[in-house]
C-alpha cells in the first residue's frame, strides 16, 4: 500500500483529539462542539467553516446520533478511516467507562446516597432537554412552516399514540418543495 | 416486566432507533423503549439518563450500553452499541463521499429543513413527557431546579458541565434531606 505521510498524520492527529475531546465531554458531546469546531477549522484545516455547519446539519437529519458530525469531520479529514478511527475512538473508551460505572453504581440500588444522587440529578436533566428543546426550535424553525412542523409534531406525540414519522415524511416533501 | 429483552430484541430496538433518529436520537430512544415497547418507565427512564448525562462521553452511546447492560449483561450493551453506531456510520461514510455534491441541491436543503422542523417537535414530546414525570415527584422542590438549570443553558450563561456542577450538588442535598 502507498504510504502518504500526510494521511497518516491525519489519522494520528483525528484519534489524539478525539481521544482528548472524549474524556472531558462531560454532559454529551455537545459540550465539546465548540472545541471540536475549533480543532477542526483553526487548527487541522481539515474542513472550513461553512462545511462546519452543512456537515453538522448534515448529521442532525442523517441517521444516527448528532454526535455523528464526527464521523463525517473524520470521513472529510482522512476518508473511510478517519470516519472510523474519529467515531470509534470517541465511542469505545467512554462506552466502556459507563459499562463499568454503571455496574458498580447499580450494585448500590437501595442506598440511600444513590437515590439521592439520583432524584437530585433527575430535575436538572430536565432542565438540560428543555433547553435543547429551545435552541433546537430556534434552530431548525426559520418559517411559519417550520413552526407548524414542529407544532404538529409535538401535538401528535403528546395527545395520540400515532407514529409521528409520517409528519416527517411529509415535512421532508414541504422542505424539498421550498416551503420551510 | 415479565422477561427482559433479548440480546436480539436490543439489537433490533437500537436498529430501529439509529435509522430513524433525525435530529437528536433520545427523543427516538423514548418514543422507541418507554412509549412503543415499555421496556422503561418515564422516571426510568429520566434516572438512565441522568447518569449518562453525568459521564463523559455522547449521552446516547452511554444510554445504550447501560441500557443493554441491564436486560442481558456484556453482550446486551454490545448489541445495543453496535446497532446505534455501525449503521449510520456506514450511511454517513456514503454520505460525507457525495457531501460536495448534494449540498448545493436547493431541494435537498429543503428536505433537511422540513427533517429538522419535525426533529425539534419530537423533542417537546420528550420534554413534556419527562416533565408529566417531574410532577409526580414533589414538584415543589423539583420544578424549581429544573427551571434553573433550563435557565442557565438556554441564556448562555452557564455550559452544561458547569451547569451540572452548580446545581447537581444543591439538588442532590435536597434529594438526600427529602428522603430521610
Amino acid at each position: 500500500m502507498h504510504v502518504d505521510p500526510a494521511f497518516w498524520h491525519a489519522i494520528g492527529a483525528l484519534f489524539t483529539r478525539v481521544a482528548e475531546l472524549a474524556l472531558i465531554s462531560f454532559g454529551g458531546v455537545n459540550t465539546v462542539l465548540p472545541a471540536l469546531h475549533h480543532q477542526a477549522v483553526n487548527e487541522e484545516h481539515w474542513i472550513t467553516d461553512r462545511d462546519f455547519a452543512n456537515l453538522f446539519a448534515l448529521a442532525s437529519v442523517s441517521p444516527g446520533p448528532n454526535f455523528m458530525v464526527l464521523t463525517l469531520i473524520g470521513y472529510k479529514a482522512a476518508g473511510v478511516l478517519g470516519a472510523l478511527v474519529a467515531t470509534l475512538t470517541l465511542c469505545i473508551p467512554t462506552s466502556l467507562l459507563a459499562f463499568a460505572v454503571a455496574k458498580v453504581w447499580d450494585r448500590f440500588k437501595a442506598a440511600h446516597w444513590r437515590m439521592a444522587i439520583q432524584d437530585g440529578l433527575i430535575p436538572v436533566t430536565v432542565g438540560f432537554i428543555a433547553a435543547a428543546a429551545v435552541l433546537l426550535v430556534r434552530a431548525s424553525d426559520n418559517s411559519i412552516a417550520g413552526y407548524a412542523i414542529t407544532a404538529a409534531v409535538a401535538i401528535v406525540g403528546v395527545a395520540t399514540r400515532f407514529n409521528p414519522l409520517w409528519i416527517f415524511a411529509i415535512s421532508a416533501v414541504v422542505g424539498a418543495a421550498g416551503l420551510v | 416486566m415479565t422477561s427482559p429483552p433479548t440480546t436480539r430484541e436490543i439489537f433490533f430496538a437500537f436498529f430501529r432507533i439509529t435509522m430513524l433518529a433525525f435530529g437528536g436520537a433520545i427523543a427516538w430512544v423514548h418514543r422507541a423503549l418507554v412509549v412503543e415497547r415499555k421496556w422503561l418507565t418515564d422516571k426510568e427512564f429520566a434516572e438512565t439518563l441522568s447518569l449518562c448525562q453525568f459521564l463523559p462521553g455522547p449521552n446516547i452511546t452511554n444510554f445504550a450500553v447501560v441500557v443493554g447492560m441491564r436486560f442481558r449483561g456484556a453482550r446486551g450493551a454490545l448489541a445495543a452499541l453496535t446497532a446505534l453506531i455501525l449503521p449510520p456510520t456506514l450511511i454517513l461514510i456514503g454520505v460525507g463521499a457525495v457531501y460536495e455534491r448534494i449540498i448545493g441541491v436547493a431541494a435537498v436543503r429543503g428536505a433537511l429543513n422540513g427533517l429538522a422542523a419535525a426533529a425539534a417537535g419530537l423533542f417537546i414530546v420528550l420534554l413534556v413527557k419527562l416533565l408529566r414525570a417531574l410532577m409526580k415527584s414533589r414538584p415543589a422542590v423539583t420544578l424549581p431546579i429544573a427551571v434553573a438549570s433550563f435557565a442557565v443553558v438556554v441564556t448562555g450563561a452557564l455550559s452544561i458541565p458547569l451547569a451540572l456542577l452548580a446545581l447537581g450538588p444543591v439538588s442532590i442535598v435536597l434529594a438526600w434531606f427529602r428522603r430521610s
